[in-house]
This record gives structure tokens, sequence and C-alpha cells, in this order.
């Protein structure tokens, strides 16, 4: 473990930004603040972006970072690299504290017998013209881009809105069985053109 | 090569989509295939990609001052206890062990119970001995099993009488950052006074501190109004 005087922050010699979340998280692990203040500034915002696009309140948002952070704080010994990279484990507790979030004020509203219209004036995911903020916004814009209009409804539905199967198929008019396969084909066509870039 | 019913489960799994015994079958099947973990850290990734389709939006400066409050106000907090890391697992694996004793008809709960136990490292279950507060029953027993990082849990109970045709019991999850219990959802019990469940709370759960059963009308209620007849320490 780095001693706290020295910056975690500041990578070493060939270190790339993956190699140097995984070592600002193994500094969290080991409590250490100056990397988990480290970690926010590199991860606060693409965090914030997709929880304020799932829910679409500054402060829901606010509350839901806050939430993510400091489960971070205590769960990242948890962080297992051989899953995935530092910041993909980060987005899915991000989104899943979202998710969850509009889940309980469904509930919620239920429970009063209130109608609620959850997310609907969300913004669509920004188009690649308008989406040069930098290279891996553009990158992922693209290639959702060139997935068909089917498989990226249902993958943003799923992913964005939190809907379970059932739900997508509801909102879509189409069998759950082809809203399966359409998310299977959109995630892994995803993959691949991410992968080939 | 993996078939695509299988991909499909994978791609659902990324995504949270799947119910939790079929996420529990799943896992199981992970355990097993390392193609098939391959694929779902290729896809988790993929899936974690699509943060960057969501419009930048930056957070208020202040919010970084506030959880670094709060990861300090933690630190304050009772130090970790032997009791806490060892007992807690202890009880775990008692319950996988009693699950598989108790529940051959259960198959889909106990393998997500040894799923939730097995995915996580020691330090990463919690586990709860709930007391009874029935005076009809006062050796009856309870376990939680939770999962912090998922936030959800399996519950299992013996020895507790069946409520009353207008009753039910309801769990709670005492989370120290809400003013009331948060609702974890009705209990059925089986006849033989056993029962194993998962749930999960309706709200997001950060520190799930204590967990209790009270009886309630029939269908539930919002915030906690009946009697406490389970609790843990």
């Amino acid at each position: 473990m780095l001693p706290e005087r020295l910056d975690p922050a500041l990578p070493s010699i060939g270190e790339d930004s993956g190699a140097l979340d995984k070592r600002l998280l193994a500094e969290v692990a080991a409590k250490n603040e100056v990397a988990l203040t480290q970690l926010y500034r590199r991860f606060s915002a693409p965090l914030f972006s997709i929880v304020y696009h799932i829910l679409g309140d500054q402060r829901d948002t606010e509350d839901t970072i806050q939430e993510t952070f400091v489960q971070i704080w205590k769960r990242a010994a948890a962080y297992d690299p051989n899953r995935g990279n530092a910041l993909s484990w980060a987005v899915m507790i991000a989104r899943n504290k979202a998710i969850d979030r509009i889940r309980s004020r469904q509930r919620q509203s239920r429970a009063q017998n209130v109608l609620t219209e959850e997310c609907a004036h969300q913004p669509p995911l920004a188009a690649p013209a308008n989406a040069e903020r930098n290279d891996e916004r553009a990158r992922v814009q693209f290639a959702l881009a060139r997935l068909p209009e089917d498989q990226r409804q249902a993958l943003e539905l799923a992913f964005f809105r939190g809907l379970t199967q059932l739900e997508v198929s509801t909102e879509l008019n189409t069998p759950l069985g082809t809203i399966k396969a359409r998310i299977r084909r959109g995630l892994l066509s995803l993959r691949d053109f991410l992968k080939r870039q | 090569m993996i078939p695509e019913s299988t991909q499909e489960l994978a791609a659902l799994y990324v995504f949270d989509l799947l119910e939790p015994a079929e996420t529990g079958a799943f896992e199981a099947q992970l355990e097993r295939d390392s193609e098939l973990r391959q694929l779902v850290t290729e896809l988790r990734g993929t899936a974690a990609d699509l943060a960057h389709a969501a419009p930048l939006q930056l957070p208020p400066v202040e919010l970084e001052a506030r959880i670094l409050e709060e990861i300090r106000a933690e630190k304050k907090l009772v130090p970790f206890s032997i009791w806490q890391s060892v007992v807690p697992w202890a009880i775990a694996a008692s319950l996988a062990v009693v699950c598989g004793l108790l529940f051959l008809n259960q198959r889909q709960l106990e393998s997500e119970v040894v799923a939730l136990i097995e995915r996580n490292p020691l330090e990463n279950v919690q586990a709860f001995a709930l007391e009874s507060k029935l005076a009809e029953a006062p050796l009856a027993t309870a376990v939680v099993v939770w999962d912090p990082e998922r936030e959800r849990g399996v519950i299992q109970l013996s020895g507790v009488p069946s409520p009353k045709p207008d009753e039910d019991y309801q769990l709670w999850i005492i989370d120290p950052q809400y003013a009331t219990p948060v609702d974890g959802g009705i209990i059925p019990i089986r006849a033989d006074g056993i029962s194993t469940v998962s749930f999960k709370g309706d709200r997001v759960i950060t520190d799930a501190e204590k967990f209790a059963m009270s009886l309630e009308k029939k269908g539930g209620v919002p915030v906690a109004e009946g009697p406490i007849v389970m609790i843990s320490h």
C-alpha cells in the first residue's frame, strides 16, 4: 500500500489508464481517501451522465452517485479484475442503483395509486453527429448508431430504463422470445464492433 | 462454441434481467464453464460501455465533499470484529448445508443461496440470525443471507407458526440512512413452518444493519405497524 502522502493518481511510467484505475481501486480497498478522491475525479463524469440519463432528476442522481461511491469505498476489495475493468465495475454499480431507484419509485407510486410516466421526458441516446466529447464517447455512439433500430431500442429499454424482459416485450409490442434475441444480437454486435475498432 | 440460448442468458444476465432462480442456475453454470465466463466478462464490459452513449452531465462540485464526509463518518463507526467477520460466514455456510438437507424440493432456491455464497469472497456475504419474539414459538429461527453488492438476500425460517388468514409476515431491512425500515416483502410460511424466500428491499440499501419480521395485515403495509416477531441483533 502506498503511503497517503504520495499521490496515488500519478501513473507509473508506462502505466495505462485501466491499470491506474485498478491500482487506485486497490488503494481504496486499503481505505486510502486520496485514492478515492482521485477515482472520483476520474469516474464521476461518466457515472453521473449515465445515472442522470436513467433517472432524469438532478437530486436523485446526486444521491445515487453518493451511494455508488460509498459502496465503492466499502466494497473495493470485492472488485475482481478478471471480471472486467474498474470503470465497467463502477458503471454497473451505479446503473443498478439507479434502476433500483426507478423500481422503488414505481412501487411507491403504485402504492399511492398515482400514475407516473417514468423517464418519458428523457432525451434519446445522443446521435453520433453531436457526440464528439471524447474518443470513447464517439466510438460507442458510432457503434450504437450502426445497430439495427430494433436492437438499439431493446438495449436502451433494458439498460437505461431497467425494464424487465416482459416489460420490454410489452413496451415494444413484440414477442418475448424476439426481445431476448434482439438483446443478445445487439450486445454481441456491439461487442464485436467495439473490439474491431 | 456457446449455444445461442446460453448466449441469450449471458446477455440478459449482464443486464440483470434474469429472475433470481434463473440467476442462481446461470451462475452455477458460470462456475463450471470458463468460455462462458469469458463471454460474460466481455458482455459486461460492452454493457458498461453503453454508459458512454448517455449525454455528458457533470456532477456539482460539492458532491465530492459530501461523499468524503460520509465515508469519514463511516470510519468512526464500530470497528470490525471477529464476530462480524467469522460468525456470519459460519451461519451462511450452515444455511447452505441446511438448505441442502431440508429443501431438496427447492433446488432453484438452493442453487441461488449457494451461488450467492460462493460468488462472494468471505468478507462480502453477510448473515444474520433472527431471534424469535413469538411467545408461542420461542424456538423459531430465521437466518438471512444478504449480498450487499447486489442488495438482495435469502431468508430461511423454521418453526414459525402460520399467520391467521387475514395476516401476513412481512420482512423489514433496517438501514440507518432511512428513518423507517425498508420493506423486504411478504414472507409466506409453509404448513410445516419452514420457508426459504429470496427478497430485495423496495429502496436502495447501502447498509443492512438489521433485519426484522413483523406480523401485519394481509398483503403487507408500506410502513411497519404490527408487532415484531423476529429480529436480528
